[in-house]
């Protein structure tokens, strides 16, 4: 990088110069080996320990490989633990259920509007009320879901039927706010209820299926938890920020910076009440008492407003000026733009949710709803004596979430960085 | 739009198959018909106490269709011993569903979050834990009516037995079994260290120098204890002392029995002829033994199960546990079963706990070797050697559990760190038992105002 | 209200809907009931509680202060708690906070193989707490990976290396120090012992893994130094080091800040680990505010205990306020150097 205003120094000097600068980087890479292989080295390790015997694996000193055979088994013999007990009805519910109201959530949002009038329209005054009906009706029939199947206390499915009956209201009143087409939002609710109904079944039977105490449920509920509850973050935290970010109404700096207090509440304080809440709710060993506080976060919702505040308006105004509503304009013109925002926020939710260790610990107790991380617990408990088979428990939990941080590491990276220089 | 159409149906008719075919466990419950609770069977002789009637078991008339949940820890052989007693149950009452749901782990955490969401199982182990969490919060039904039905009385069971789960003179849970502590060796290494056999007439005295022995003619540990409230206490109640008085108001660590027994372990630890397991290299005292790194120990009787699984080829002998200067003593571990005060079944409930603590389903138990009867006159039913000689221990009068009040845990806790400084070298015996005495009596004072 | 003609060409009068207002509470209303009630609802329930004496199974009694008393009373117990997490905060938050800008600046080149590096670097942050706690329970045995390493670090220099059993060491830094020297802290000055092994090595595991995550945000402000500056420097005569020490530092305060104070806030909770491993013990020395809260909420503190959801919602307060006092001070002293530039 000589620029020709700097005087030619002498070759020698030159020379001495270059031999620094490769010495240096080359240092440099050796370094990074060197740190790279330090960091890994626990997982590298264990990994390799997975395969070792039981007595192998406490013995002195410890080798690298193992010294014996390979015992490939303990992998499959892990799959295959089961610590008994049956699948209970009431926890698989819960998980159908809120991948149910997913389903229905998504398919209302995506199919209710749209910018083509077919034929004769509906009138407010008959649409809007169906449809809030439609929407009670579907918190009513989860309730009463939830108390057939499951025989669940009183306090349980008024609960949930009410939550789930508010948030389908919340989609109509946004829907209605829009001037939409009746005929199509009213289809689009029957068709969201029918997939709700039908992806809270398929949900609860492939969890009943895949048992009580046994590895492929626990990793069912941690899949499912960790998916619903980035999903669920992506359709509300978007609509929060969107609110905020571009939106003008009265109150919006002081909501805003009631947001930002909240995010500097400890967990501790939080944690008492929250588990006499969950028990007086019934909510205790079901996926609501993680999923529904759980469908907001208030760092998404930050790192969402930044990125939208970010990006110019002039599509906005250009929809606007077409008579979009709002909500169209956040659907078909902010979205697309906002993908690799929402892409991060999907990765580290689900990444939060599945490293989540204390919340499942309180609220998941029950052989059949554990996750990955409490169920670890349990065998640091039960194998003791076989610490072998710990780390193949260690491996498969941290597997998932390596291999997705692996493919989507500069989401990430991205996201880590960015609450680094907006922070 | 017909594509739509046709993926719906698709997955409709999938989910409709997956319901057809997996469906089970649906919890339906049915309003069993209240119960006429006859009076009992009065004064029937205990033996063959089975109903034989049909309907009618333990003395007790369960609600028709009766479905209860019962719920404990226990590995692998402890659940089968458990489902075999339900098997047992139902050929006596066959009109009692039993739905076993074992927990592996934390199961105290999972009872109490269960009862306090108004989940509990209907019927659930019962440790000191529980009774404090559970029995003194009304959650536990109070079993004295239905003892008195089957005609079972509380002085049939060992009386040490009883003091956990009693409050208020009502028994809210019976004792399923109990464990004790012995002197277990290993004859090689006695004899390597030219010394003679350890017998049931041993005082703590011959113990040590036994230790010593064998700690200076052999390489292996002469005594394994860890600093753990529970190996201390045959210790402490054979010196005369106990960890707390009577009604469990006031602590007494710095009682002149407890110090004497510290006092003694303490100066074994530095004379070098007690080790821990840790310092042998063992994950505890049994795997000591088991792996020829010390001599004696005192551990329980699932040194049967553990020994002939782990180390089948090693052999090692048990005797009763050492006298010490106030006589024999030892302590007692014991955990019970109990029934849910909100259970819907109260007395198909209290007839399967009768049952599960009753002599003949207690009788089987013993004859798997699993654990020990909980009454007397059982006691002869016992017929490994070893397990015989351990067992002694829960016949002694000094004997007893070490249960005080609510806050056991942390009276206990407060003993076992107390070993821990000693053992390290932190504290010598007088102060690390008067801050011991001080955790213990705070702990105690705490559990007196609940 | 806004026509729905969208044939170009057609154009309406409002350029805005006008129902704004509405809609964006309608957007916000997700947020605003999660909020209510499992946020504000939540803590007011808590600071209520912590006024009572709660057992969980009967209604809860009104004891006033009682129960915050009790807290600051308790030495051995929640005051420990207190020693011992304020301890960890002031050896982890620098170290992390320093070990992470030493790995950002390694990192700092622009070569091919920064990306694939930064992803190797930032992997083992990604797992679990739990996960990292399971194979450090392996490492960490008597007969360990990390005894090894030092055993065979220790005897190539021709010294002798005990092994040390990490997880279950109560002996404190500041103890073995006076031990080397003939002299022993009284047990019943253990706030002068200094962190215990365990729990030292309970803070190199976490090092461990939050360092790269800080990393990764030194990284991202390390690029965004304006190059001129540096090369304005140059023509000055200044040196590498004078570089770093007078452009680079400076311009990351503001991050500096933020990663101590997110460092500071996740440290006096750490709990994870705690509960994972250790329980608290060995004697208390790794007992932190957070797994007391737990312990005494559950009753499973020390082999089973009364629950006493009171005293452990007072002890939580006590907790956040602490923690507020201290991220305030850090605002005020770290970012009143930010002013000047």
């Amino acid at each position: 990088m000589r620029s020709s205003t700097v005087d030619r120094p002498l070759p020698g000097a030159a020379a001495r110069r270059d031999i620094r600068k490769v010495g240096g980087l080359a240092l440099r890479y050796v370094l990074m080996i060197v740190l790279g292989l330090l960091l890994f080295a626990p997982f590298i390790l264990s990994f390799f320990g997975s395969f070792k015997s039981n007595a192998e694996i406490t013995a002195y000193p410890p080798s690298l490989l193992p010294r014996g055979e390979w015992q490939v088994e303990n992998w499959p013999r892990f799959f295959g633990t089961d610590v008994g007990g049956e699948a209970q009805l009431d926890g698989a519910v819960s998980l159908g259920l809120m991948a149910g109201l997913f389903t229905a959530f998504l398919t209302l949002l995506l199919t209710g509007l749209t910018s083509e009038i077919k034929g004769q329209r509906l009138s407010r005054s008959v649409g809007l009320p169906l449809s809030i009906l439609l929407a009670l009706a579907g918190g009513v029939a989860s309730a009463l879901y939830v108390s057939v199947r499951t025989g669940a206390d009183v306090v349980e499915w008024v609960t949930v039927g009410a939550s789930i009956a508010v948030l389908l209201l919340i989609a109509v009143l946004l829907l209605a706010m829009s001037q939409p087409d009746w005929r199509r939002v009213l289809m689009a609710l029957g068709w969201s209820l029918a997939l709700f109904a039908v992806a809270t079944v398929l949900f609860e039977q492939i969890a009943m299926l895949a048992g009580g105490g046994r590895f492929w449920r626990w990793l069912f509920n941690t899949s499912v938890l960790s998916v619903m509850k980035a999903c669920f973050q992506l359709v509300f935290c978007t609509m929060a920020a969107y609110a905020f970010a571009r939106l003008r109404f009265p109150g919006r700096e002081l909501i805003f910076a009631f947001m930002l207090v909240t995010m500097m509440i400890p967990g501790a304080v939080t944690l008492v009440p929250a588990y006499v809440l969950m028990s007086q709710l019934d909510w205790i060993n079901r996926a609501y008492s993680l999923i529904i506080p759980g469908i907001v976060n208030a760092a998404s919702i930050f790192l969402l407003t930044q990125f939208l505040r970010s990006i110019p308006r002039d599509l906005e105004e250009a929809a606007y000026i077409d008579g979009a509503s709002y909500f169209q304009t956040l659907k078909d013109v902010i979205l697309p733009l906002a993908r690799p925002a929402l892409l991060t926020v999907f990765i580290l939710q689900f990444q939060a949710m599945w490293n989540d260790y204390l919340g499942p610990l309180l609220y998941l107790q029950r052989r059949d709803m554990w996750v990955l991380n409490v169920a670890l617990n349990i065998f640091k408990g039960q194998f003791r004596a076989e610490l072998n088979l710990l780390l193949v428990a260690a491996m498969l939990n941290a597997v998932p979430v390596l291999i997705l941080f692996f493919l989507f590491s500069r989401y990430y990276i991205q996201g880590v960085a960015y609450a680094g220089i907006k922070g | 739009m017909m594509k739509g159409i046709r993926w719906l149906a698709l997955l409709a008719v999938l989910s409709l198959v997956t319901v057809a075919c997996g469906d089970g466990g649906a919890a339906t419950t049915t309003g069993g018909a209240t119960a006429t609770t006859d009076g009992g069977t009065g004064t029937t002789a205990p033996a063959g106490q089975a109903g034989t009637t049909a309907g009618d078991c333990m003395g007790i008339t369960p609600e028709e269709g009766a479905t209860i949940v019962f719920s404990g820890w226990g590995d692998e052989t402890e659940q089968q011993v458990y489902r075999d007693s339900i098997s047992r149950f139902n050929e006596a009452c066959p009109g009692i569903t039993v739905d076993y749901q074992p927990v592996p782990a934390d199961f105290q955490t999972q009872m109490k979050a269960a009862f306090a969401g108004g989940e509990g199982p209907d019927v659930i182990y019962v440790d000191d834990q529980l009774m404090t969490a559970l029995g003194r919060a009304g959650q536990l039904m109070p079993l004295d009516d239905y003892m008195a039905q089957a005609g079972v009385t509380r002085e049939e069971f060992i009386p040490s037995l009883m003091t956990i789960f009693t409050l208020d003179d009502q028994t809210y849970a019976l004792p399923k079994d109990w464990g004790t502590l012995g002197l277990i060796y290993l004859p090689e290494v006695i004899e390597a260290a030219g010394i003679e056999a350890p017998t049931g007439d041993w005082t703590w005295t011959e113990l040590r120098e036994a230790a010593q022995a064998i700690a200076e003619n052999t390489d292996a540990g002469g005594f394994c204890q860890g600093p753990d409230w529970a190996r201390l206490a045959p210790w402490a109640f054979s010196h005369g002392g106990t960890y707390a008085n009577e009604d469990a108001t006031e602590a007494t660590l710095t009682g002149e029995g407890v110090i004497q027994a510290v006092t003694i372990v303490a100066e074994m630890k530095e004379e070098g002829s007690l080790v821990t397991a840790s310092d042998v290299g063992a994950g505890w005292c049994g795997e000591a033994v088991g792996r020829k790194l010390v001599g004696m120990t005192l551990e329980g009787g699932w040194m049967v199960n553990f020994m002939n699984s782990d180390y089948p080829d090693v052999e090692w002998s048990a005797v009763s546990i050492p006298a010490g200067p106030q006589g024999k003593a030892d302590v007692i571990f014991t955990n019970g079963i109990g029934v849910n005060q909100a259970t819907e079944f109260p007395n198909a409930a209290g007839a399967f706990t009768l049952f599960v603590t009753g002599r003949d389903n207690q009788a089987a138990i013993t004859e798997t070797g699993f654990a020990y009867p909980t009454r007397e006159d059982q006691l002869n039913l016992i017929t490994n050697e070893n397990d015989q000689a351990i067992s002694e221990g829960g016949t002694y009068d000094l004997t007893r559990v070490a249960f005080w009040g609510s806050n056991t845990g942390r009276v206990n806790d407060a003993v076992s760190k107390a070993l821990e400084r000693i053992y390290l070298g932190e504290q010598d015996v007088e102060a690390a038992l008067q801050q011991a005495q001080e955790e213990a009596q705070l702990a105690l004072d705490e559990a007196a105002e609940q | 209200m806004a026509s729905t003609a969208t044939r170009p060409g057609r154009r309406v009068l409002k350029a805005r809907p006008r129902n704004e207002t509405v809609v964006a509470y309608l957007f916000l209303s997700p947020y605003l009931l999660v909020t209510a009630v499992f946020t504000v609802g939540i803590v007011a329930f808590a600071l209520y509680i912590s006024f009572t004496s709660y057992n969980l199974f009967e209604a809860p009694s009104w004891v006033g202060l009682d129960n915050y008393q009790r807290a600051l009373g308790d030495t051995r117990g929640f005051l420990r708690s207190l020693v011992n997490v304020f301890l960890y905060v002031i050896i982890v938050v620098p170290l992390q906070t320093i070990i992470a800008l030493m790995l950002a600046t390694i990192l700092n080149k622009p070569i091919r193989a920064q990306q694939f590096f930064r992803t190797v670097f930032y992997g083992p942050s990604v797992t679990s707490s739990v996960v990292i706690a399971s194979i450090f329970l392996w490492l960490y045995l008597k007969t360990g990976v990390v005894n090894y390493v030092f055993d065979r670090t220790f005897s190539l220099f021709g010294a002798q290396w005990t092994p040390i059993e990490w997880l279950n060491d109560p002996r404190g830094l500041f103890q073995l120090i006076a031990n080397a020297f003939g002299e022993t802290i009284p047990s019943e000055q253990w706030y002068f012992q200094g962190p215990s092994v365990t729990w030292m090595a309970i803070m190199a595991l976490n090092i461990f893994t939050t360092a790269p995550t800080f990393m990764i945000m030194y990284l991202a402000a390390l690029q965004n130094v304006p190059p001129p500056l540096y090369e304005a420097s140059l023509i000055d005569g200044a040196n590498r080091w004078q570089q770093f020490w007078n452009i680079t530092l400076p311009m990351l305060r503001p991050v500096t800040l933020l990663i101590v104070v997110l460092g500071t806030i996740g440290s006096f909770q750490i709990f994870d680990q705690v509960q994972f491993l250790t329980a608290g013990g060995p004697l208390n020395t790794t007992l932190t505010p957070v797994y007391l809260v737990y312990g005494e909420a559950l009753g499973v503190l020390g082999g089973g205990s009364v629950i006493r959801m009171g005293l452990a919602s007072a002890m939580a307060f006590v907790l956040a306020t602490i923690i507020f006092i201290f991220t305030f001070i850090q605002r005020r002293y770290i970012e009143s150097g930010t002013e000047q530039y």
